[in-house]
C-alpha cells in the first residue's frame, strides 16, 4: 500500500478564506473602520501648533493583543464542538500540522493587517514603523495567540480564558514587584504566579518596538519571555491535540 | 486488515461503553456491526478512527495504531452525524475533501463530478450543505468517504433518511464498493441491509460481541417461526399445525417455533390434504433471528 498525504499546502487557501470570512474579517473591518474614523479625526494640542491626526500605534496593539485573542480562540474547538473533525481527520492528516498551518496563516493575516496600519499611518499623519508594528504583532500573536490556541483545544471559550489571564496578570505584577508593601512570604508567592501566568505585563515593554528608533537591546528579555511563553503554549497544545480525545 | 482485541473502553464516571470486545475484518470482507441502542457501536467506530483511546486492549487497522493508519492510508468514513460547515458549497465541499484526501487535480476532476452523478448529487453541486435535505446530506456523506477510493471504509448507518428509491440505489453502490482488496466496515440498524451486504454481522450489545453472524452460511437454528400462506385448504391447518396462529388476510398463519422437518411433514400432509401452498417463509430473516436471541438473551 502507497503512504498517501493529504495536500495541506493547496488546502490553505480554504483555510485562509474560512479565516477572511469569519473572525479574520470582522477585525479587518473593524481595523478598516478605526483607520477611516482616525483619518477623519484631528487633536488639536493647546499652543502646540496646527491640529493632526490622532496616531495609530493605538490601532496595532489592539490588533496585537484582541487581534491574537480573537483569531485563536476557535481555532481547534470549533471543529471540536461541531464534529467537524469527523470528516477531517479520516483523511490522511494529523491534526497538528493541520492546525498548525492554520494558526501560521492566521497570523500572516494579522501581520498584513499590522502592516497595512503602519502603511496607511503614514499616509493618515504619523507613522508607525513598519518593522516595528509588524514585530510587535508577530510577537503577541506567537504570544497571546499561543496561549489562546493552547486553551481552543480543551474548552471553547478560549477567549475569556485569556482575557481572565491578561485582567488578572495586571494586579498579580503589581503584587509581584520588588518594592510591594507585603509580607515576603506573600511577596515570593505573587513573584512565582507572575513567572508562571502568562506574562501579559511585558506587553507594556513590548510597545516600544513601535517608537520610531526602538531600544531592542533594552526589550530583548520581554520580547524572550513573551515569544518564548507562547512557544511554550503552542507545544503544549500540539501535545493536547495528540493526546485528545476527539468524540465525546 | 481490522482487529481489536479485548477492546474496553471505560467513560468517565465509570461507564462501561465497551467490555473486553474482539472482532476482526480481513480484505475484502464486508463486516457488520449491529446492537440496540447505547450497545457501544459509535464507541467502537470512534476508537477504530482514532478518535477515542482504548482504556485497556488493542485496536489495530493494517497491523498500526489507527491514527498512524488514518495519517498513512486514509479512511473512508460515513458518520451517522453529518458533520460539514453549512456554508459551503457542495462542490466546494468535495474539492476541499479531496485535497485532505491526498486527492491530485487531475483525480478529483474526474472523480468529483462522478461521484456527484452516481449519488443523484449533479443537480445540488452548487447548493450551500445547509440547503440540502437529510438525504441528500447522508449523499454527500458517502461521496466525501469515496474520494481516494480508499482501501478501508466504516460506514455508520448509512441509509439514514433515505427515501426508499435511495435505499435501494444505496445498497446497490455498497454492493459494488465490495473489491479483494478493500475492508468494508458497516454499523446500522437495518439488519436487512446488513444481511444484504455483510459476510459476518457482529452482534453487540452492552459494549460486548454477544454473537458473530454468518450470513452466507446456509445453516439454520434448530427451530423458527414461519408464516404460511395458502389458497384452499385453511381448514386442515388446525389440525396438522394445532398451535398455528391465524394472521393477516385469510389463509395466512403464523407457525410458532418448529424444527424443519416438522414443518415439511405437516406441509407434505396439507398438500396430501388438497391444500394450494401459496407461500411458506420464516417471519424473520436469519440475522434477525439471531440478534432477537442474542440480545434478549443478554438482557435476561
Amino acid at each position: 500500500m502507497a503512504i498517501v498525504r493529504a495536500r495541506l499546502g493547496a488546502y490553505a487557501r480554504w483555510q485562509l478564506r474560512d479565516f477572511i470570512l469569519g473572525p479574520g474579517g470582522i477585525t479587518i473591518g473593524i481595523v478598516l473602520l478605526q483607520i477611516w474614523i482616525a483619518s477623519r479625526a484631528q487633536i488639536i494640542e493647546s499652543g502646540a501648533g496646527p491640529p493632526r491626526a490622532p496616531s495609530l500605534d493605538w490601532l496595532v496593539q489592539l490588533v496585537g493583543l484582541l487581534g491574537s485573542i480573537y483569531a485563536t480562540s476557535s481555532l481547534v474547538s470549533e471543529d471540536r464542538a461541531r464534529g467537524y473533525y469527523r470528516f477531517l481527520f479520516a483523511k490522511p492528516v494529523g491534526p497538528v500540522r493541520y492546525y498548525a498551518q492554520a494558526f501560521a496563516l492566521r497570523g500572516l493575516v494579522l501581520l498584513v493587517l499590522a502592516a497595512l496600519i503602519s502603511g496607511l499611518g503614514a499616509w493618515i499623519a504619523h507613522p508607525v514603523p513598519m518593522l516595528g508594528a509588524v514585530a510587535y504583532t508577530a510577537v503577541m500573536y506567537v504570544f497571546a495567540g499561543g496561549v489562546t490556541a493552547c486553551q481552543s483545544t480543551v474548552w471553547r471559550f478560549a477567549w475569556v480564558g485569556s482575557l481572565i489571564l491578561y485582567l488578572a496578570s495586571i494586579p498579580v505584577a503589581q503584587l509581584a514587584a520588588p518594592d510591594a508593601p507585603i509580607d515576603p512570604f506573600w511577596h515570593a508567592l505573587w513573584r512565582a504566579a507572575h513567572v508562571l501566568m502568562p506574562p501579559f505585563s511585558q506587553q507594556t515593554f513590548l510597545q516600544a518596538m513601535l517608537a520610531s528608533a526602538p531600544n531592542w537591546g533594552g526589550i530583548a528579555g520581554s520580547i524572550a519571555w513573551c515569544a518564548g511563553y507562547g512557544l511554550i503554549a503552542l507545544v503544549a497544545g500540539a501535545f493536547v491535540i495528540r493526546r485528545l480525545e476527539w468524540a465525546r | 486488515m481490522i482487529e481489536c482485541v479485548d477492546l474496553t473502553k471505560t467513560y468517565q464516571g465509570n461507564v462501561l461503553a465497551l467490555d473486553r470486545l474482539s472482532l476482526r475484518a480481513e480484505r475484502g470482507e464486508v463486516v457488520g456491526i449491529a446492537g440496540p441502542n447505547g450497545a457501544g457501536k459509535s464507541t467502537l467506530i470512534a476508537l477504530l478512527l482514532g478518535y477515542l483511546h482504548p482504556t485497556a486492549g488493542t485496536v489495530r487497522l493494517g497491523g498500526l495504531s489507527p491514527r498512524q493508519y488514518v495519517e498513512h492510508y486514509r479512511v473512508g468514513y460515513l458518520s451517522e452525524l453529518i458533520a460539514m460547515h453549512p456554508r459551503w458549497p457542495v462542490d466546494e465541499t468535495l474539492a476541499r475533501f479531496a485535497l485532505l484526501a491526498g486527492v491530485s487535480n487531475a483525480e478529483a476532476r474526474a472523480q468529483i463530478p462522478a461521484l456527484l452523478e452516481q449519488l443523484g448529487l449533479d443537480e445540488h453541486s452548487t447548493k450551500l450543505v445547509r440547503a440540502l435535505s437529510k438525504g441528500n446530506l447522508q449523499r454527500l456523506g458517502l461521496a466525501q468517504a469515496l474520494l481516494g477510493d480508499p482501501d478501508v471504509l466504516i460506514l455508520d448507518e448509512t441509509t439514514h433518511g433515505l427515501d426508499p428509491v435511495w435505499l435501494l440505489r444505496f445498497r446497490a453502490i455498497m454492493r459494488d464498493l465490495r473489491r479483494p482488496d478493500r475492508t468494508m466496515l458497516i454499523a446500522s440498524h437495518d439488519l436487512a441491509e446488513l444481511s444484504a451486504l455483510a459476510d459476518r454481522v457482529y452482534i453487540i450489545d452492552h459494549g460486548q460481541v454477544v454473537r458473530a453472524v454468518d450470513t452466507r452460511s446456509t445453516a439454520t437454528p434448530e427451530a423458527r417461526e414461519y408464516r404460511l400462506t395458502l389458497s384452499s385448504g385453511a381448514a386442515l391447518v388446525a389440525s396438522v399445525f394445532p398451535a398455528a396462529r391465524p394472521a393477516g388476510p385469510e389463509g395466512s398463519f403464523e407457525l410458532p417455533a418448529i424444527d424443519l422437518a416438522t414443518l415439511n411433514a405437516g406441509l407434505a400432509e396439507l398438500l396430501r390434504g388438497g391444500a394450494q401452498l401459496v407461500s411458506v417463509a420464516p417471519t424473520e430473516s436469519l440475522l434477525e433471528y439471531h440478534f432477537r436471541d442474542a440480545v434478549e438473551k443478554v438482557s435476561v
